[in-house]
């Protein structure tokens, strides 16, 4: 552009920082929601052979963590922008743990986030994070 | 003859042409933005024209300069060896291209490009920053030793790259007897699908015909829509996890690689290989999608019962 190296980068920030200002401004900082049903078809995409037999929903609609059929693999859907990633694990591969209302699972995949699925009360948490993790199968 | 340097000349074009299209996507719905996968494929062009300048971009010139002075015939810097130069390079870009997709060590640098779940204009500039001195020895050295010189080369893979930019769209649909000859849309949009249908196809940088040629060319379905990004999606926006995902997995396999056949596989081998097979290759993918889709109908959706 300018035959300046460092002054052709600087005007390509400014290009950029402009181009994320403008979608920015018409909207397009979204999230997609997690939901049973987005879950399900992402899960049946991605993972056409995981029979997930039970699902469980993060109330804040970021994450769902699902139990395959026969209790043997777990696998997690989560929203990434507008769209959404899913991970397939062993049961007690994946570290679990209940945080007060959350369950928290940590892939060991540094391409996944951490995952936090929130639950209505402290029970129920517990209950999912023993579930997922393979501690406990009720 | 001159060469300019037509990347960094088509720049404020490209800024200019993602600011249409996502007014366009605003007023007609079609095609789709999301702000971070949007600046997040920005930075990655950004990063992917600072890594040259690290090292790499001299050192390949300098080679490229030594192994010109063994050239096999003197190719003159004229119009129509610069025609013949694009196509030759444009057929090195289809295997260079091919191999990125069946070869983890290559994969590891192109995963990049692929790893948005969008498809705009945006992300033809999600581009690697690794990868690029060793790819550039191995599959360009060829061409220079032929007798073509390095700047001409340098020339014709931009023009290549300026034309791959504004096929990565879904704004424009059919392209009626271009796509015969051509990579259009269409063709490359089958190429981002993760689909498995689509995946591993048209891998073609502008003719179309390789692909063809080589048994590599799957139709756009009307039945099938896209959908966009790596078999893995990433759950990040991080520029240096998305560079670096897929290299720290190969370090993290090597660690627990038993014997040199592992090392082999790891590396050399298709994406997703692993020794005992519970990783999921591309045919394996494939071939699950067959077995399912010949088990269950078209949509090879299992049956789900209700969620809690």
């Amino acid at each position: 552009m300018t035959g300046n190296t460092f002054l052709d980068l600087l005007i390509s920030l400014g290009g950029i920082a402009i181009m994320v200002a403008v979608s920015w401004g018409l909207g397009a900082w979204r999230t997609a929601k997690v939901d049973a049903q987005s879950a399900r078809e992402r899960l049946a995409f991605d993972e056409p052979d995981f029979r997930a037999v039970e699902m469980f929903v993060s109330a804040d609609g970021r994450t769902a963590a699902a139990l395959s059929e026969g209790g043997g693999e777990v696998a997690f859907v989560f929203a990434a922008g507008t769209g959404l990633g899913t991970r397939r694990a062993k049961r007690g591969a994946a570290e679990l743990s209940a945080e007060g209302c959350d369950v928290v699972a940590r892939l060991g995949d540094i391409t996944a986030p951490r995952l936090r699925l929130k639950a209505p009360d402290e029970a129920t948490a517990a209950r999912w994070a023993g579930r997922l993790s393979g501690a406990t199968y009720n | 003859m001159q060469f300019p340097d037509v990347v960094t000349m088509a720049v404020p074009a490209f800024v200019l042409l993602v600011l249409i299209e996502m007014a366009a996507w605003r007023v007609t719905g079609k095609g789709d933005y999301e702000t971070r996968d949007a600046a997040a494929s920005l930075l990655m062009g950004l990063g992917s024209q600072i890594a040259p300048l690290l090292g790499g971009g001299s050192l390949l010139l300098a080679v490229f300069m030594s192994a010109y002075q063994f050239r096999l015939f003197d190719i003159p810097n004229s119009w129509w060896a610069v025609l013949i130069c694009f196509v030759i390079d444009d057929f090195r870009y289809y295997w260079f291209h091919r191999i990125s997709h069946e070869r983890r060590w290559f994969w590891a640098s192109h995963v990049v490009h692929h790893s948005s779940q969008h498809y705009n204009l945006t992300t033809a500039l999600r581009q690697t920053w690794t990868g690029q001195v060793l790819a550039g020895l191995l599959f360009k050295t060829p061409l220079v030793l032929l007798g073509f010189h390095p700047l001409m080369l340098a020339f014709v893979g931009g023009v290549n790259l300026i034309y791959q930019f504004w096929i990565h769209t879904e704004m424009i649909d059919r392209m009626g007897p271009l796509e015969w000859i051509f990579n259009t849309p269409s063709h490359h949009r089958v190429h981002h699908a993760t689909n498995p249908r689509y995946l591993d196809s048209n891998y073609a940088g502008v003719f179309i015909i390789w692909d063809r040629m080589f048994g590599t060319f799957v139709p756009e379905s009307r039945d099938e829509k896209c959908r966009y990004g790596i078999v893995k999606n990433l759950g990040t926006f991080n520029p240096i996890i998305i560079s670096f995902h897929e290299w720290i997995g190969i370090l993290k396999d090597l660690r627990s690689a038993k014997s040199l056949r592992e090392v082999c596989g790891y590396t050399l081998g298709p994406p997703g290989w692993s020794p005992d097979g519970s990783r999921m290759t591309t045919q394996m993918i494939k071939q699950r999608w067959a077995r399912l889709k010949g088990g269950q109908g078209e949509t090879a959706e299992p049956a789900l019962a209700p969620a809690e």
